[in-house]
């Protein structure tokens, strides 16, 4: 297990470096010229020239990732082309932002999934089955931006309930931060439930049917405990393995869905810095979203190692 | 060289070969299909039509304004109302109809091409082979998806195309994925044996002995890859960086609509509804094929 742990740390790790390299060739394929940019209308052959020196930009490509690379480790995200302003500071506020929002999301995903799936199978072809499925194929079905739209149309356009847009005022309190974060949370939870809520039915059902429940049904065991001690513990532990996938899954919606409740995370900030081509600022929040991403995998995989004790981390893992 | 014949395929093993009882004959043997199937083969079989009547039957063209006629509610003129510039947004559903399954069917056919092979030659091969494969897959796998697909859309100027290929290739890994399991059930089949005895070459036993017996498998996970490639494309248009305006693509009419939620909702719900009857139809077509074509769940 432990060394499992850090071969599983080394891979993330040399992952985290070809995505960092494949950020920074794929930033510099872009067609913007970061010295005109800078020098906006005072720009000149020279100038430009001039600046390009000053900035290590005419050195080779190799010796550029070196450089920048370098500076990311000492925590120098750099200059925010657009804004004009240190990157680091205004990246981790959004990563903040964005992280209450995941966080959030992920904790009703959670809860909410497998709960909804054990109903749906030991109700297995009754209403809470076939309400529990009607929902998922409804959560499955448009992209959860849409579900985005639907509910600031019903929320705050009819009803004029729940703020629609930004994070809250600094300093406007809990309550205030929590109504903003309603709306959000629901649009990024409706797929992930419907995808959770399906494995753990299925998964479900599938220990439901097996010897060993069988076997405690047959020795008299109230149904309640079968289902809570025996089958239920079994059932969960794909679902954990979904959770960290759906992890990834929830790191592209929050792109969307902070853009469509204007949530000023780390997601609005990329799609920002796509936009205007804000090479500096693309490169970090590329780099820290991916990091996150592997994080999460890494932990979802030796999270599995240790609810499921039989897993033994020695040979290949298929 | 001599091939071993003397082992002993168990019946668990042999079992995926009979899946080769191709689609038609499988269908034919029922007494009753799954509703599934019933219900999402007519919806995306009339999607399909639709599409390709779209020229015919689309009272508008997609790209024609009506000024005095801007927010339309629907109507009998306007089935499905008319948006911000007057354009009919029924017309506009159907030649997006033609997008969506364009940008779908692309991704999904790109990411077999790719991923079919990938995967008949690891789980055929094994050894290092598999290993090289499997753990280049892991690498691309490990990257969040919709950061790949941006990168790449982001370095080069937007069209349907390229939208298309870059989550075809991003499904890639799947694909191999799905293939390879499979093969690797098949490969202690008898056939494979008797193949290999006749001294066949690898790409005649991959392409003719094997993928026949893997199809059926893959049908199911292309419609999968087929919904996940439409909601993805509707993710990157909406955020700007899939199909340009003026082309009435789904996504792009859904998010041209937010401006106007308050009064004039019609402008998104409806390609929003349209989106999601495909992805309906589709989900529900892959499920019902799936249970007619998976011996697993046949014999339940």
């Amino acid at each position: 297990m432990g060394l499992y742990a850090v071969k599983r740390l080394g891979a993330a790790l040399v992952i985290l470096v070809i995505m960092s390299i494949l950020v920074f060739l794929a930033t510099h394929a872009l067609p913007t010229n970061t010295a005109a940019m800078i020098l906006g209308q005072y720009s000149t052959p020279e100038t430009q020239k001039a600046l390009e020196h000053k900035l290590g930009l005419d050195l080779p490509l190799a010796v550029q990732y070196w450089n920048w690379a370098s500076l990311v480790l000492q925590g120098d995200l750099g200059q925010s082309l657009v804004m004009e302003r240190p990157i680091a500071p205004m990246l981790w506020d959004a990563f903040g932002k964005s992280a209450i929002l995941a966080v959030s999301a992920m904790a009703v995903v959670a809860i909410v999934g497998p709960t909804l799936g054990v109903i749906a199978a030991v109700r297995s072809g009754q209403w809470p089955d076939h309400a529990a499925s009607v929902f998922t194929y409804l959560g499955i079905s448009v992209p959860e931006f849409y579900w985005g739209l639907v509910l600031i149309m019903v929320f705050g356009g009819t009803l004029h309930l729940l703020p629609t847009a930004g994070a809250g005022e600094a300093g406007a309190g809990l309550l205030d931060l929590i109504a903003h974060l309603i709306l959000p949370v629901i649009t990024l939870t409706l797929t992930l439930l419907a995808h959770v809520s399906r494995l753990t039915r299925s998964s479900m059902l599938e220990e439901l049917q097996s010897t060993y429940v069988k076997a405690a049904r047959a020795r008299g065991m109230p149904e309640r405990i079968v289902i809570r001690r025996h089958a239920l513990r079994n059932a969960l532990l794909p679902t954990i393995t979904v959770l960290a996938q759906d992890f990834g899954f929830l790191i592209g919606g929050i792109v969307a869905v902070e853009t469509i409740f204007a949530y000023p995370g780390l997601g609005r900030l990329l799609i920002h810095s796509l936009e205007r081509q804000d090479l500096p600022l693309m490169q970090a929040a590329i780099l820290v979203l991916t990091a996150v991403y592997c994080l999460a995998n890494l932990a979802a995989d030796l999270l599995y190692g240790v609810a499921n004790p039989r897993i033994r981390y020695g040979g290949a893992v298929d | 060289m001599e091939a071993p014949l003397t082992e002993v395929s168990s019946p668990a093993a042999t079992l995926p070969a009979t899946i080769g009882a191709k689609l038609p004959r499988a269908l034919r043997g029922r007494r009753r299909f799954p509703p599934a199937l019933l219900v999402g083969g007519p919806i995306v079989a009339l999607l399909v039509l639709l599409a390709a009547l779209a020229d015919t039957i689309a009272p508008y063209p997609f790209d024609q304004f009506h000024i005095r006629e801007r927010f339309a509610p629907p109507s009998l003129t306007w089935l499905a109302g008319t948006d911000e510039y007057g354009r009919d947004v029924f017309s506009r559903l159907l030649f997006g109809s033609q997008l969506s399954l364009m940008l779908g069917g692309i991704a999904t056919l790109l990411s077999m091409a790719i991923g079919v092979p990938l995967g008949l030659f690891a789980g055929f091969r094994r050894g290092f082979a598999d290993e090289a494969i499997m753990r280049a897959l892991d690498v691309m796998m490990a990257f969040p998806p919709i950061m790949l697909v941006l990168l790449i859309l982001v370095v080069t100027p937007p069209s349907l195309l390229k939208t298309a290929m870059a989550i075809g290739v991003l499904a890639v890994p799947a694909m191999a994925r799905v293939t390879r399991s499979v093969t690797l059930d098949l490969m202690s089949g008898e056939f494979i044996e008797a193949a290999r005895a006749r001294g066949e070459r690898l790409w005649y036993i991959l392409l003719r002995e094997l993928l026949p017996n893997v199809w059926p498998v893959l049908i199911v996970e292309a419609s999968l890859r087929m919904v996940f490639a439409v909601l993805t494309g509707a993710v990157l248009s909406f955020l700007g960086f899939g199909v340009q305006p003026p082309a009435a693509d789904w996504g792009l009419m859904i998010s041209n609509g937010r401006a106007f939620v308050d009064t004039a909702p019609w402008i998104s719900l409806a390609p929003g509804l349209a989106m999601g009857i495909t992805v309906i139809g589709v989900s529900l077509l892959g499920d019902g094929l799936r249970e007619v074509l998976d011996p697993r769940i046949r014999g339940r």
